[in-house]
């Protein structure tokens, strides 16, 4: 067990929840199914040992609050993250990333009340960047968005949890997404830094190179775009029209301000970086685009609001012309950075 | 034997005893009409004071659209509300969130002082109910549109007029304490 910084020692014994018995594993399993307190797939059962390690591991004491939803009376501490993060297999080391998106959804400019209530089926996409994606591994290349990973999935997959069991988003109850989204069950990768002389979206964002850090954004996408020209002014035209069918952009009963992120594959990439773009020329080059733009029947404009609000990300695989545009939700894009990690836990010191 | 934890956090809710306000007759109130900007909200709330205005003699309106519909009214706004309004009628709760915050918003009014009413679709019950019982106020009272408007209040000129007719009653009783199931205090 690791023990934060600080004068308190992180034991089971200093958990605050309140605290089940079962006869075994499976039983436990089944019990947490029988509360609803599942995505419908299988948990790990939250022992308290686990749940100290991983509040250790993130550098955390258990009542430290994570944030709030003042809409609904709920506080969500590091406990209850841990205890989250652990049902959907985060090991240890994931805490500080975990921790974070949690800190970003929860963040006043994510709305997060709207986003985790909407009939509109949006899910978080968190996007990690810096360090921590080689030190934890987060997939940012082939398959980056997909099943296979499990930094990924349960990271993506303890966010979830925490808006099911804590904040109480559920399907008939709160939660009034019309179809969902297999989105919610886990949506999380990594940008593919190395891969790229792009800067990456933390420090487009304000953070420093080097520094780690977790974009927590709400999205109802993605949509997939195959633009197969090579001419970065086409690819730019394809990815508006893909933008201005789907119409999220230009839904005001949406309501707020919104952010775009926009996920170019490596082929997309390597075709701007030739023609000497970068992530400013392209996001300028949608904005001049995509800008002007007004919904045919009510003349309804765009609701991005600064061309800022285009977030750039590199990330996926070689072999197709794939770039994914993520329609946003309300709220904005929050950017966290991941502080440093209290001390390598049990898992990696035996690794 | 295999120990684990509860993942809800419901430690967390300290749920303080919540009160509504008292109630009294309408003639002469300031009626808020705090408007989330959904569909035609606002001419919704306005239709509803306008027949509060000819059946309860209700006195004038004290307008107030939210920044968003997921959100509380802005601290300025919620001032005006405080200090200028004798009962509020809040809508439309037509969506998951803004029919969340809708109740919400009328609860907090309440427990401020000013007898309150939410607007609410028939088709966003189930988490307007979830909402009551997260404050702790299970029975609390609000007046629904049915399902055979559409629930985003994107209705035409008629549509709104007909709602507030069939809305009105109910809005009066809930806030002058003469509903079923709530009297004056």
């Amino acid at each position: 067990m690791t023990v934060p910084e600080g004068d308190e020692v992180m034991t089971a014994e200093t958990l605050q929840a309140s605290q089940l018995e079962h006869r075994d594993y499976v039983a436990a399993v089944e019990d947490y199914y029988q509360r609803g307190w599942t995505d419908g797939l299988p948990v790990v059962p939250p022992e308290p040992a686990r749940v100290a390690a991983f509040l250790g591991a993130g550098g955390v004491t258990a009542r430290e609050v994570v944030g709030a939803v003042p809409t609904r009376d709920v506080i969500v501490t590091a406990e209850d993250v841990a205890i989250n993060a652990v049902m959907a297999g985060c090991l240890p080391e994931y805490a500080p990333v975990a921790l974070t998106a949690v800190r970003a959804l929860l963040h006043d400019e994510a709305i997060p009340h709207s986003v985790t209530a909407t009939l509109a089926s949006a899910a978080q996409l968190i996007i990690v960047n810096g360090p921590v994606r080689e030190e934890i591994g987060v997939e940012s290349g082939q398959g980056c968005m997909g099943p296979g990973f499990r930094a990924n999935a349960t990271i993506g997959r303890a966010l979830r949890l925490v808006v099911r069991n804590v904040l109480r988003s559920i399907p008939h109850e709160l939660d009034r997404g019309v179809f969902s989204t297999p989105n919610r069950y886990s949506f999380c990768f990594g940008e593919d830094e190395e891969g790229t002389s792009w800067v990456p979206l933390h420090v487009e964002r304000g953070l420093r190179a080097g520094q780690s850090a977790v974009t927590v954004a709400s999205t109802m996408g993605p949509i997939i775009a195959h633009p197969r020209s090579h001419v970065p002014e086409l690819i730019i035209e394809h990815l508006t029209r893909v933008l201005f069918l789907d119409g999220s952009l230009w839904e005001h009963q949406l309501g707020s301000v919104a952010d775009l992120p926009v996920v170019l594959g490596q082929e997309h990439q390597r075709f701007f970086i030739a023609a000497g773009w970068s992530k400013a020329d392209i996001r300028r080059a949608l904005w001049d685009q995509i800008s002007p733009l007004a919904r045919e029947s009510d003349g309804a404009g765009l609701r991005l609001g600064r061309p800022e609000g285009i977030l750039l990300v590199a990330a996926g695989g070689p072999g197709d012309q794939v770039t994914v545009v993520m329609p946003p939700h309300v709220g904005l894009a929050v950017t966290l950075p991941v502080p440093a990690r209290a001390e390598k836990t049990a898992t990696e010191q035996t690794s | 034997m295999l120990i684990t934890l509860d993942p809800t956090g419901v430690r967390n809710r300290g749920q303080v005893p919540h009160r509504v306000a008292a109630r009294r007759p309408l003639a002469g109130a300031r009626v808020g009409l705090v408007s989330n900007g959904l569909g035609r909200a606002e001419d919704l709330l306005y239709a509803v004071y306008s027949l509060l205005r000819d059946d309860a003699g209700v006195a004038s309106a004290v307008p107030v659209r939210k920044p968003h519909r997921s959100v509380p009214p802005l601290p300025e706004d919620w001032d005006r509300l405080l200090t200028g309004a004798d009962v509020v009628i809040a809508g439309f709760g037509g969506c998951g969130s803004c029919s969340t915050r809708t109740i919400r918003d009328a609860m907090e009014l309440e427990w401020a002082g000013i007898p309150s009413v939410a607007l609410v679709h028939e088709d966003m019950l189930p988490a307007v109910e979830a909402m009551t019982r997260l404050a702790g106020m299970p029975d609390y009272p609000y007046v629904v549109v049915g399902r055979t408007r559409t629930s985003l209040c994107d209705w035409d000129d008629a549509t709104v007029a007909t709602v507030a007719k069939e809305v009105a009653g109910e809005t009066m009783a809930l806030l002058s304490g003469t509903a079923a199931g709530r009297s004056a205090e």
